[in-house]
């Protein structure tokens, strides 16, 4: 019987629930888990990646499990999660995921109408003012430290693009990539519910009536022309922007070349929704509970809603000054849509407008700044990296 | 560039400068895009403008013989009928009436 009871305790002993009991930082990591996985499969908040990547933070924080053991090559072992975090750690994933992007997104309505580069330029004001916010929290809040590198990293979750965000993070900020990541894939979510306020508050009603004209009809040549000359140009100017814009316009040159439909589809189906769950899985297991709960990650939080509104703001801003410069045929709520989060941040602008005037449709119109963002924060974190990384 | 650089090496002034900078160089790549965006449209544009007004010159003859004839007028008036088709021909594509030779007519 004695026996029985040793054996007992020692299987106990080993198992997690010591761990737990040891560090309770571990169970609140587990409540946190549970409840991004509940608004992932409740509350359908971006539930692809959330799901994942909350269930990443709950494998993480189970203790002893060994997931994310390195590579031992004397005793041929290796954890599974450290395997899978490889494609993070060199940034693979979110390469592959651009090129998903790029083989599902239209970049006609942007061809037709190019001044829409410009208010995807505007949207990425908030990358760096949080990157300022998060410098000034480095310098005068005790306690709380982010390296200029890491705050660069925090400024890019102001893009509203997830993959940039996770790209940028493993080069620059690879301890607080969970944060940022989560941070950026909540606020994409939350972006119907961020947007309309500002919005609202920097248009007047006349404004937001505005219809804009139809848009001319893009060739197919110009389509084609289109990725090959970005991503000549963009990447000769900055090569650190070379795996996100790189694999961005391949996606959209299979999407539009006409004959290369099969890659096409494998691109933004199969292999987007292949790499997204190791992609998902790996940030969410570097949330373990000593790295995530600390008040860096307050910071970061609070940092990436800051980023996002004022993206927003940068983007309106421009949308009214091109109003005005162009005599009201500009609809300034197509700025908030330079924020890159596609096609949701192009849906709200529809919504918005569409609550003013009925009639309104601006869905293709926004659509133009919605794509220029994914190029502008792909440029503005390629600078990042330029400036604060290695070489 | 500032690889490694501390929060109080780089200051406030150096994170406004380099937030500066980032934005200009965002603004200046993006209105060059923009620029290349408008010169292949018109590139593009004139190029698929050219292809159009020469095509039906060039397409003219292959075309037709793929089509059944189907005479439906007297000889007498179908040759009047040639020559105001090759004349309107010549004159909309602005060729000569030997660079080209219709083949078939069809009317429906």
């Amino acid at each position: 019987m004695s026996f029985l009871f040793e054996v007992i305790g020692k299987i106990f002993a080993s198992s997690g629930f010591v761990g737990i009991v040891q560090d309770w930082r571990y169970g609140l990591m587990l409540v946190i888990a549970c409840v991004l996985l509940y608004m992932g499969i409740v509350k359908g908040f971006e539930p692809l990646l959330l799901v994942p990547i909350a269930f990443g933070m709950l494998l993480a924080n189970l203790p002893f499990t060994g997931l994310y053991n390195s590579l031992d090559v004397s005793n041929s072992t290796v954890g599974f999660m450290w395997v899978l975090s490889q494609g993070v750690t060199y940034a693979i994933y979110p390469s592959i995921i651009f090129m998903g992007i790029g083989a599902m997104t239209d970049f006609g309505p942007l061809i037709a109408n190019p001044i829409s580069l410009m208010l995807g330029a505007a949207a990425q004001l908030g990358i760096f003012a949080a990157f300022m916010g998060a410098v000034a929290i480095s310098l005068f809040v005790p306690g709380v430290y982010f390296s200029p590198a890491e705050a660069a990293a925090i400024g890019v979750i102001g893009g509203a693009d997830g993959p940039t965000a996770i790209l940028t993070a493993s080069k620059l900020a690879p301890d607080l990539l969970p944060a940022i990541a989560i941070a950026a894939y909540s606020y994409m979510a939350l972006i119907p519910l961020i947007q309309p306020p500002v919005m609202k508050l920097m248009t007047t009603p006349k404004e937001r009536q505005v219809k804009m004209s139809q848009l001319r009809v893009v060739s197919k040549a110009e389509k084609i022309i289109f990725p090959i000359a970005v991503t000549i140009v963009v990447v000769l100017l900055i090569p650190d922007t070379a795996p996100l814009i790189g694999m961005l316009m391949l996606g959209n040159l299979f999407r539009e070349c006409g004959v290369t439909e099969r890659l096409s589809d494998i691109a933004q189906n199969g292999l987007m929704n292949i790499v997204t769950i190791p992609l998902g899985l790996s940030v969410g297991f570097k949330a373990s509970a000593d790295k995530f709960l600390t008040l860096e990650t307050l910071s970061i939080v609070l940092l990436g809603l800051c980023a996002f509104l004022l993206s927003t703001m940068g983007g309106l801003l421009l949308g009214k000054i091109l109003y005005y410069a162009t005599g009201g045929k500009i609809n300034p709520l197509i700025g908030s849509a330079g924020v890159s989060a596609v096609p949701m941040a192009a849906r709200v602008s529809q919504v918005v407008g569409q609550k003013e005037n009925p009639s309104n449709f601006l869905l293709m119109h926004a659509m133009g700044p919605n794509v220029a963002g994914v190029i502008g924060s792909a440029v503005a974190a390629g600078f990042m990296i330029k400036v604060f990384g290695i070489g | 560039m500032f690889y490694g650089i501390t929060a109080a090496e780089l200051g406030m002034g150096g994170a406004l400068l380099v937030s500066v900078c980032g934005l200009i160089v965002v603004f200046m790549m993006l209105a060059l895009l923009s620029l290349i965006i408008m010169l292949t449209s018109k590139l593009v544009n004139a190029v698929e403008g050219k292809a159009k007004t020469t095509a039906p010159v060039a397409s003219k003859p292959a075309a037709a013989p793929a089509v059944p004839t189907a005479p439906v007028q007297p000889a007498q008036d179908q040759d009047e009928l040639v020559a105001v088709l090759m004349a309107a021909i010549a004159s909309e594509s602005d060729s000569s009436p030997d660079s080209f030779r219709i083949t078939n007519i069809q009317t429906h």
